[in-house]
């Protein structure tokens, strides 16, 4: 076939896979992509009662919002009626004085029905904005406060995720659906009043597309949210297909991909190209019979008007009222049926949201630290089960000692890290600061005793104070400065066009890598715990600079208990006490002189290292 | 027949089912309008028909109010034939109505779907043929923000063709109706809706610069909580939550106030049209009442002229839109014309076959290097070697680099591709499974696993999800360690195998077990090649053939390891590790 793409080939296996055959339904879990098993998402019960929760909460706004709108609607509904009497009127008795009449009474109510209208909306606009934004600064909120452990296992893709695109897909539907929906429903309802009011008989005769209407609706409602948020997530994925083309322009250029990501992107493209065929036959088999739907009953009301006409029971004013009532049921019905549409979309984005006031919290066994002691009894943890990454480990660390781990890639040197830094508790055995367990404390409190420092670095958007004085915002600007100094930082940032107040991040001065991770220690020294963990914190550096910054940072810290994480031997030889791990166990322990007189595998990769061996 | 309904039973078709394009075609960026003609003549078929069923379907809609006239003398002249007639006919105006409404949808969409794939299909060729070019020239978001927002407001514009026309066809056809049947009130009606609209056009543009200032808000407000979640970890480490949270408030209630000041204009403007629609049908029923009891008028027909005056809202209304879509699609088209003027920097020839077995000679600073050698280059300007490895690879200043007698410009781009391959300091991992980030063109000499065996990378394969090269890596090897991001890179130059290759700093972030391994093993896998490595590390420098050291660009000393180390003190200084 012409035009059809070996997508499998192309796409990577947790994008979105192809849309339903005929009459299946789209599956619940379609357009989430795989990453979500890493965060619960809500279910269907719990997002309802959420959503009634919220309704509840500010059921007063509702209150006023569906009060102001029973004016408007019923001010709608006057003009109608007065024409419908005027035809009624000049068809037996033509007189200009019913005219004016006619033109005052329905002046006056387009009058009051503006002023309304205008109201109802601006408060419905309020009520859905303040809805809206309580529940985005809750969802942060609650981001910022998950377990450390969890924003680990969960990678900042998805978190970022659900940050921008799901509070994005719910601004409609909160802001906008629900306050819409309330002001559709009260307009049927007052419509089918005044229908009844005028010629009770009509409203079966309205009301005969209904059935029908419900039945078309709910098939289309049961596919197609899930088919909608497919469809925009696969279109989202052409973008980060382009994004990742357009960022590692200098690879792909090398490896000649270019090709490559063009059959790549056009894979992206007829994936997203399905999903538009697939909801477009899901609104063909529904656009057209509701459309149907709202003129039959003009038809009938003609018809059955015309019936009772001659039998004299209605008159030409009750018929025409009614025929221009059917009409304007119309627009709300038409609004409703839009808005619930778009509010399901926002359901499952919504439930994402939600989801992350599922996330379990991590146990607390809170108790006060006493001393600076680090040790470690019999330390097992593991990924998977079965898989020890740390087999027992157990030592001692006294207070103000520089260690130094090292050993091969895989060897468990970052867990033992982690577990260090209280990020996450140990299997079996225990790990303690100063007598408690640091992987059971609060993480206030946690990390006002140790602090952990990786080689990933983040620069956060703002000056470059703020992004220094983090742990400590109100730190005086000399404090900056020599927490600078002691990374060896304060040169450039004495560069910087606006020094400390210098915009830097995203869309500010860009700083390089090897910046970053001095910044990182910066504002280490600020914290000022009295046990710090280094993971590789400054491999970025280049050997002579990193030795540098060791040393001035070493100064600084006197007193602390430094553990430092490295591939970079340097830092083991320049420290008290060094830890070899290898496959998950200490192998040696001492001071470098010591471990060289041992002549065993740490003397071997210090020597293989300065390449002498 | 079939393909005009695009109603077929079994296998419903689509008029989008062309699309993606096996070759989207060369665009006429010559100047707007020829651009969006250019993307308009492609897909004619579809114009001509969506405008079609979308006069139908206006029309149908427009004719309503006078079927309902009708219907309504017909009972006061107590005619049940006529009712019964006119009832029939509404019902199958409404049939017709809704069909031609959803063929003409099906001719909206597949506008927007053609234009929009033909566009990304487009952007994407361009970016992936300016490759390395690319960042250099125009940044990460203006791609992204002319491929998603731009695109998007062009390809609109074709989805706008069949209401628009609908909507212009039947403004002219009920004009036509009322001023014949009663030239007082058709020229009012005809008058008086565009007056109407020219009442509403000053609030429009206010109205946009505060949805503008919105939207802007609500970027920022977005942004600052994406930031906040990428630094999230760094956050939960060292502290400041409570900063960041009370920044993310303060934003996103600016973005509430901005809201509602948007919002306070929209309704104004929805009571506006709320009131001036109004006013206009109460002078039709002014005037047409005095018609009436003049006996000019029958009462049906007062009845259709109030239909008709609240159904001409409904053009207006796409006619309004329609004026806004258009110049937002002609100022979105001009972006998309500039992202494709785009040209590469470096003016490459047509030269097919560079010799690979040729001395490469770099002019800038006189470096040379042999076929076949293992050469290691110590600089100690780290940013020098970085600029030096992209002249060397022909990204930057191709004409300055000579391969034999000849500059690297005399060549095609992909034959300099294919003859040298440069990996820079901290090259990229594409988010994929290990399978595609190993399926690049590649001389056949060498497996994956050998690949992976020289540069110590199988052990990656078992801390990902997936088995083999089914192993998956996420978000671009975000989540990999600094060395295996590196091995992995390393593994996957070493499979292409080019004759010639330049590496920066390869194995910066990998211990020193490894990084012996390494340097034995690339020895043996590059034998007979020429391989040459920026490097401070001894267990590589020692494996060299011939080692450079550079100072500030120039070449200062030359000889093997050993010899450096013992006549160099710049040397010892910048490779010699330890105490």
């Amino acid at each position: 076939m012409k035009g059809k793409i070996a997508a499998a080939k192309y796409l990577p296996p947790s994008a979105f896979p192809s849309p339903p055959k005929r009459s299946q339904r789209v599956p619940k879990d379609f357009g989430l992509g795989r990453a979500s098993s890493r965060l619960p998402i809500a279910s269907g019960k719990t997002v309802n009662r959420e959503m009634l929760a919220l309704v509840k909460k500010h059921r007063h706004g509702f209150y006023l919002v569906a009060a102001l709108q029973l004016i408007t609607a019923g001010c709608a509904l006057i003009s109608p009626r007065v024409f419908g009497n005027l035809l009624g009127k000049l068809s037996t008795d033509p007189k200009h004085a019913h005219i004016i009449t006619a033109v005052l009474i329905a002046g006056s109510a387009l009058i009051v029905q503006t002023l309304f209208a205008y109201w109802t909306r601006v408060k419905a606009s309020i009520l859905g904005e303040f809805v809206l934004s309580s529940l985005r600064e809750r969802f942060l909120e609650r981001v910022v406060e998950l377990p450390p452990n969890v924003v680990e296992r969960a990678g900042s893709g998805e978190l970022l995720s659900r940050t921008t695109t799901d509070i994005d897909h719910i601004q409609w539907a909160v802001r906008d659906a629900v306050p819409i929906i309330t002001i559709c429903l009260v307009s049927l309802t007052s419509i089918l009043v005044a229908i009844g009011l005028t010629a009770p008989v009509f409203i079966a005769a309205v009301l005969i597309g209904m059935p029908f209407i419900f039945v078309v609706t709910r098939r289309y409602l049961r596919r197609s949210p899930q088919a909608y948020r497919t469809e925009a997530s696969s279109y989202a994925l052409m973008n980060s297909i382009l994004v990742e083309t357009a960022e590692s322009g200098r690879t792909i250029d090398a490896l000649r991909l270019g090709p490559d990501r063009v059959e790549r992107s056009d894979a992206a493209l007829s994936r997203w190209i399905e999903w538009e065929r697939y909801t477009l036959r899901l609104r063909c088999q529904w656009f057209p019979f509701v459309e149907t739907s709202y003129i039959f009953p003009l038809a009938v009301v003609l018809l059955v008007g015309a019936h009772f006409y001659n039998l004299g029971t209605l008159t030409i004013a009750q018929i025409t009222t009614s025929l221009l009532y059917s009409q304007m049921m119309i627009d709300p019905l038409e609004g409703l049926l839009w808005w619930i549409d778009e509010l399901q979309g926002g359901k499952a984005s919504l439930s994402r949201l939600l989801g992350i006031h599922e996330v379990d919290e991590r146990e607390i066994r809170d108790s006060d630290p006493d001393g600076f002691e680090v040790k470690g009894e019999n330390i097992r943890y593991q990924y998977k089960t079965g898989r020890d990454v740390l087999k027992g480990i157990s030592f001692l660390v006294q207070p103000g000692t520089r260690l130094a781990i090292v050993g091969p890639s895989g060897a468990g040197k970052s867990t033992l890290g982690k577990l260090l830094a209280g990020i996450q508790a140990p299997n079996s055995g225990t790990l303690t600061v100063g007598m408690s367990e640091i992987g059971y404390l609060p993480v206030e409190k946690a990390r006002s005793h140790v602090a952990l420092v990786t080689q990933e670095h983040h620069i956060f958007v703002g000056t470059l104070a703020q992004n220094i004085t983090l742990a400590h915002p109100d730190a005086t600007s000399d404090e900056i400065w020599s927490a600078l100094a002691a990374v060896d930082a304060d040169q450039w940032a004495r560069d910087l066009p606006e020094g400390l107040e210098t915009l830097v991040g995203t869309g500010g001065t860009r700083l390089l890598a090897t910046q970053a991770q001095q910044i990182a220690l910066a504002r280490l020294v600020l914290a000022d715990p009295h046990t710090l963990i280094l993971d590789e914190a400054t491999s970025l550096l280049d050997q002579r600079a990193a030795r540098h910054l060791e040393s001035s940072l070493s100064k600084v810290l006197e007193g602390r208990t430094v553990i430092a994480i490295a591939h970079r031997l340097q830092t083991a030889h320049d420290a008290d006490v060094i830890a070899v791990i290898e496959d998950g166990k200490i192998t040696e322990w001492g001071s470098h002189q010591e471990l060289m007189k041992a002549g065993a595998a740490y003397s071997e990769l210090w020597k293989s290292w300065r390449d002498e061996g | 027949m079939e393909k005009i309904l695009g109603l077929r039973r079994r296998d419903p078709r689509t008029p989008f089912d062309h699309v993606p394009f096996h070759d989207p075609g060369i665009p006429d960026i010559s100047s707007v309008p020829a651009f969006l003609f250019w993307i308009g003549k492609s897909q004619w078929w579809i114009i001509t028909t969506g405008t079609f069923f979308g006069i139908i379907a206006f029309s149908s809609l427009a004719v309503m109010p006078g079927f309902l006239g009708k219907g309504i003398q017909a009972i006061a002249d107590h005619n049940q034939a006529d009712v019964n007639r006119w009832a029939l006919t509404i019902m199958c105006v409404g049939v017709i109505q809704s069909i031609a409404g959803v063929l003409r949808h099906r001719r909206a969409l597949g506008g927007w779907v053609v234009a929009a794939t033909r566009l990304q299909q487009i952007i994407t060729r361009k970016a992936a043929s300016l490759g390395a070019d690319l960042p250099r020239l125009v940044s990460t978001g203006e791609v992204v923000s002319v491929n998603s927002n731009d695109v998007e407001r062009v390809a609109r514009a074709f989805d706008l063709i069949p209401r628009l026309s609908g909507a212009i066809i039947s403004f002219i056809f009920v004009s036509v109706i009322l001023i014949q049947s009663s030239p007082t009130i058709g020229w009012l009606v005809v008058l008086g809706v565009p007056l109407m609209s020219l009442g509403i056009a000053p609030i429009i543009k206010p109205l946009q610069a505060r949805e503008a200032f919105q939207r802007k808000k609500l970027s920022d407000a977005s942004n600052l909580a994406a930031d906040t979640v990428a630094g999230l970890r760094v956050l939960r480490g060292i502290g400041g939550e409570d900063v960041f949270i009370a920044r993310f408030k303060s934003a996103s209630q600016e973005v509430r106030a901005a809201a509602v000041r948007t919002a306070r204009m929209r309704s104004f403007l929805e009571g506006l049209q709320v009131i001036l629609p109004g006013a206009l049908i109460l002078g039709v029923i002014y005037i047409g009442g005095n018609l009436v009891v003049s006996g000019d008028l029958k009462i049906g027909a007062l009845l259709s002229f109030y239909g008709y005056s609240a159904f001409l809202v409904l053009p207006l209304k796409v006619l309004t839109e329609s004026a806004q879509r258009i110049t937002s699609a002609t100022v979105s088209a001009r972006r998309v014309i500039n992202l494709l003027s785009i040209t590469t920097i470096n003016n490459w020839g047509l030269n097919e076959s560079p010799n690979p077995h040729e001395i490469l000679h770099d002019g800038k600073s006189g470096l040379k290097i042999f076929p076949e050698e293992f050469l290691a280059i110590v600089s100690d300007d780290p940013l020098l070697a970085d600029e030096l490895c992209d002249r060397l690879g022909g990204f930057i200043e191709a004409d300055q680099v000579y391969l034999g007698a000849l500059p690297l410009t005399t060549f095609t781009r992909d034959s300099i591709r294919r003859a040298i391959y440069s990996q820079e300091k901290d090259p990229a991992i594409l988010s994929g499974t290990i399978g595609s980030i190993f399926s690049v063109s590649h001389t056949g000499r060498l497996s994956i696993d050998d690949a992976l065996q020289a540069s110590s990378a199988q052990d990656i394969l078992d801390s990902l999800e997936g088995e083999g090269l089914d192993a998956e890596v996420v978000e671009r090897g975000r989540t990999l360690s600094g060395g295996q991001r590196q091995r992995l890179s390393l593994a996957r130059t070493l499979y292409v195998d080019a004759p010639i290759m330049v590496l920066d700093d390869p194995t910066s972030a990998v211990d020193a077990h490894t990084e012996s391994r390494i340097a034995s093993r690339l020895l043996d896998i590059r034998k007979g090649r020429t391989t040459v490595v920026f490097t401070n590390s001894p267990l590589i420098l020692d494996k060299a053939d011939r080692v450079v050291l550079l100072v500030q660009g120039e070449n200062h000393a030359e000889g093997v390891h050993s010899q450096l180390l013992a006549n160099s003190q710049a040397y010892r200084d910048l490779v010699t590790r330890g105490a």
